[in-house]
């Protein structure tokens, strides 16, 4: 049941299990779904696919998150993408570091489905 | 009469001027004490009456000079030439070493002249003199006046012999005067000499009369200025004396005599008075001179060099030798003038013990007949000094150094020097203890510069350690929240998709409820790590407990995991068992937690390998991020490997949990970077560390 209009979200994450419980709720809410578990897969998906966001760890396991936000943000035809990160830290310096390479926002943890579609769908 | 005065040194001669009255005796005086001392240093006493008659007599002091050692001091006395006077004239006649007879020129003085002149000898007489003995210098005064007596007629008047010689003079200018003076004063000194026979030891009538002539030969030429009598150009000390009644003869006599005698004894004292004061100020100077080079000196070496300097600038004639004392042994310093202390020679160690007696002795201590002493152990000194005397510097009984002074034999040591030591003893004392109290204060403000600079590191240190807890604790809290937050977020999403979307509670829900419940557990196992935390703070039992037994319960409690994930456990033990004081439950915790990390990150399977109480964990998974490796085999200052704490997030309470145990036991944590993987080793040591030593690695 896809709808014409709906969200197509790109979760990157490692841990398989959050991008499942992640994708369940967002699809039941009406969004369409990719999963990468690294950073290259998560190059790779967003250049193939054009989602609309991200939703980016910053804890994978060949880069961390910045890095791949920056190799985003070197793609041109990314330009559209928007990206926020998911995360459980409390560091205060990702949250700068990330916004001045181009991050919309960060979204911690916990947070359901529901909350990041509230929140990416007002950015 | 000559007087000797062995404590000054001092011969003293006496000569008076003799004559009839207004014959011209105080304007000869007058005259001689302008012309020698324009300065009027020493002052003239004239006593006389209202009329400008001297009532009892003149007195000036003259200083001639040195000889042989001994200061010619003369003591000049006129007689009044009043008839009534006479007591006095034979009062101060009385011990006259020479005599000056004033003849008045003016031809109708004549017989007052004879009379004076044979008042005179009636006088001397009286006193038991004899004219033979007492040199008499004739002199005829008033040469100026107009009709002035010949020398001849005036002599044979006073019915002297044809032979007899005078000299002319006239006071008024000063004509005459010095020259009447010198050749008084030569004869009375080569009368002394002859009486002394001073021909014995050395001295000549011509080498005095030689010395007498150079010391005059300045004023012989000079004149007096014309001053109208009455009115001197500088007014002497003056007594005006007005008899408001006459005196009877008998009263005026003891009057005169009372008064002469008191005047005598009056200027006698004011004399030794003064020179004594100007002695003192004197030795107050080199003292004050020597106050400030004092103060100048920064080191107990340099207060004795100005103090040497100084003696030796007042007292040129002495010797001056320093010691310094050293563990409480003089040490010598210097010696000036000569190459070195007299006394002290290291080839004649009696000699040397001579100074050390002295300089042991206390304080200013005196040793005399040097020379003799010396004598008497064959030593030669290169200047002939015969006494020494110790000067203490430093307060009694801790002397800091000690002055030698020595005196040469012809100028042995008076009571003065001695006084004059003592003084510089007092000086110096209490500079060098200033010396030593600055030298203390440097050396305190040094010492606690010096530990500003330490406490400084210290809390510098300290303040490191600190910031270095807080980062730990942040990074362990952050590492907690991000441990908490990610079930609690799979369990939040789960639970509230199936709220919003019961329709697929039937398809799914079970899976659903599945992962709600093992994530809870997941939260609940967090929960017990934190416990953990309380558990490992607890002391150390020092209890041994096998590690290899421990190990084995860990590995099996863990084969659960590891089969999920189709890995191996292997356990390769050297020694059946392996006793470390560690406690069980930390034992545990530690190597579980070890093993669960290696388990999470290995697709493969793992290997474990204890050895000689060094645990190795081999694991093959991604290995660890290099920055974080370091992080936690973060060096101490001593070299020895700590456990440091992950910054990342992700893994887990476990290593927080894992550098807990090490900390609290002294351990440590290798980790060396395999491919694949990392091996970790685990190091204990075989003796239980006190909380305190396990705290400080030092």
């Amino acid at each position: 049941m896809v709808k014409v209009n709906m969200v197509r979200i790109l979760i990157v994450d490692d841990d398989r299990l959050l991008r499942r419980i992640m994708a369940d709720g967002l699809q039941a809410e009406g969004a369409a779904c990719l999963e990468a578990a690294s950073g290259a897969e998560a190059l790779q998906a967003a250049i193939a696919h054009r989602p609309d966001v991200c939703l980016l760890d910053q804890n994978l396991p060949d880069m961390d998150g910045l890095a791949v936000l920056a190799a985003f943000v070197s793609r041109p035809e990314l330009a559209a993408m928007r990206v926020y990160f998911l995360t459980g830290s409390e560091d205060e310096n990702l949250v700068s570091k990330a916004r001045s390479l181009g991050a919309c926002g960060i979204l911690r943890k916990p947070c359901t489905p529901l909350d990041i579609l509230r929140r990416i769908e007002r950015p | 009469m000559v007087q000797f005065r062995n404590a000054e040194r001092e011969i003293q001669f006496k000569i008076v001027y003799y004559g009839p009255a207004l014959g011209g005796k105080t304007t000869n005086i007058e005259a001689l004490h302008e012309i020698t001392d324009p300065e009027g240093a020493s002052s003239l006493t004239s006593l006389k009456t209202s009329e400008d008659r001297t009532l009892f007599f003149d007195f000036l002091p003259f200083e001639l000079g040195e000889i042989q050692g001994y200061n010619i001091r003369i003591q000049i006395y006129t007689v009044p030439g009043q008839v009534h006077y006479n007591t006095t004239r034979k009062v101060v006649l009385s011990g006259a070493d020479g005599i000056v007879f004033v003849a008045d020129s003016a031809p109708n003085r004549l017989q007052e002249n004879f009379t004076s002149f044979e008042n005179m000898k009636s006088n001397l007489l009286a006193n038991r003199m004899n004219l033979d003995h007492i040199p008499v210098v004739i002199q005829c005064n008033k040469r100026d006046l107009p009709g002035a007596a010949p020398v001849a007629l005036i002599l044979a008047a006073m019915r002297l012999e044809a032979k007899a010689a005078a000299e002319e003079a006239c006071a008024l200018n000063g004509e005459g005067v010095v020259r009447t003076f010198q050749l008084v004063v030569q004869r009375a000194l080569v009368s002394f000499a002859q009486k002394f026979q001073l021909a014995k030891k050395g001295v000549t009538t011509e080498q005095l009369e030689t010395g007498v002539t150079s010391l005059f030969a300045p004023f012989l030429a000079a004149k007096r200025g014309r001053t109208p009598p009455g009115a001197p150009k500088v007014p002497p000390l003056e007594a005006k004396v007005t008899l408001a009644q006459p005196l009877s003869e008998e009263e005026q006599l003891v009057a005169a005599l009372e008064s002469s005698t008191q005047l005598a004894e009056q200027y006698q004292e004011t004399q030794r008075l003064s020179r004594m004061y100007q002695a003192r100020l004197q030795e107050m100077t080199v003292l004050y001179e020597l106050g400030s080079a004092l103060s100048a000196s920064g080191s107990p070496e340099e207060a004795m060099r100005a103090v040497a300097g100084r003696l030796r600038e007042a007292r040129p004639q002495w010797v001056v030798s320093a010691f310094v004392t050293e563990d409480g042994k003089p040490r010598p310093l210097f010696t000036d003038p000569l190459p070195k202390d007299p006394l002290w020679s290291a080839e004649a160690p009696g000699i040397g013990n001579m100074a050390l007696g002295l300089l042991q002795s206390g304080e200013t201590a005196r040793l005399d007949r040097l020379g003799e002493r010396l004598a008497s152990v064959g030593l030669q000194l290169p200047i002939p000094l015969d006494e020494a005397l110790a000067v203490t510097m430093g307060p009694q009984g801790q002397s800091r150094g000690h002055l030698i002074v020595y005196s040469p034999s012809d100028k042995p040591f008076v009571p003065e020097d001695l006084r004059f030591a003592s003084l510089i003893e007092r000086l110096i004392s209490p500079r060098l203890q200033a010396i030593e109290l600055m030298a203390q204060i440097a050396a305190a403000n040094e010492r606690l510069e010096q530990r500003v600079v330490e406490r400084t590191a210290e809390l510098a240190a300290a303040l490191e350690k600190l910031k270095e807890l807080d980062q730990l604790k942040r990074a362990f809290l952050n590492s907690v929240s991000h441990e908490m937050r990610t079930p609690l977020t799979n369990v939040r999403s789960y639970a509230d998709l199936l709220v919003r979307h019961p329709e697929q509670m039937e398809a799914r829900g079970a899976e659903y409820l599945q992962v709600i419940l093992s994530e809870s557990m997941r939260l609940e196992a967090l929960i017990l790590d934190l416990l953990s935390f309380s558990k490992v703070k607890e002391p150390a039992r020092g209890e041994p407990c096998d590690m290899a037994a421990i190990l084995d319960e860990v590995v099996e409690a863990l084969r659960h995991k590891a089969d999920e994930k189709y890995l191996q456990l292997q356990i390769q033990k050297e020694k059946g068992s392996l006793l470390v004081p560690v406690n069980k439950e930390d034992a545990q915790m530690l190597f579980h937690q070890i093993l669960d990390n290696a388990i999470k990150f290995s697709p493969d399977y793992l290997l474990d390998d204890p050895e000689k109480g060094i645990y190795a964990v081999r694991d093959f998974g991604q290995g660890f991020p290099k920055d974080q490796r370091e992080l936690l085999m973060e060096k101490s200052q001593e070299g020895k490997p700590q456990v440091a704490f992950f910054k990342r997030p992700g893994f887990g309470l476990g290593l927080f949990l894992v550098r807990e145990v090490l900390a609290k036991y002294g351990g440590a944590i290798h980790i060396e970077s395999m491919e694949p993987g990392s091996n970790v080793l685990v190091e204990f040591p075989k003796r239980v560390i006190s909380e305190a030593e396990a705290a400080s690695p030092a």
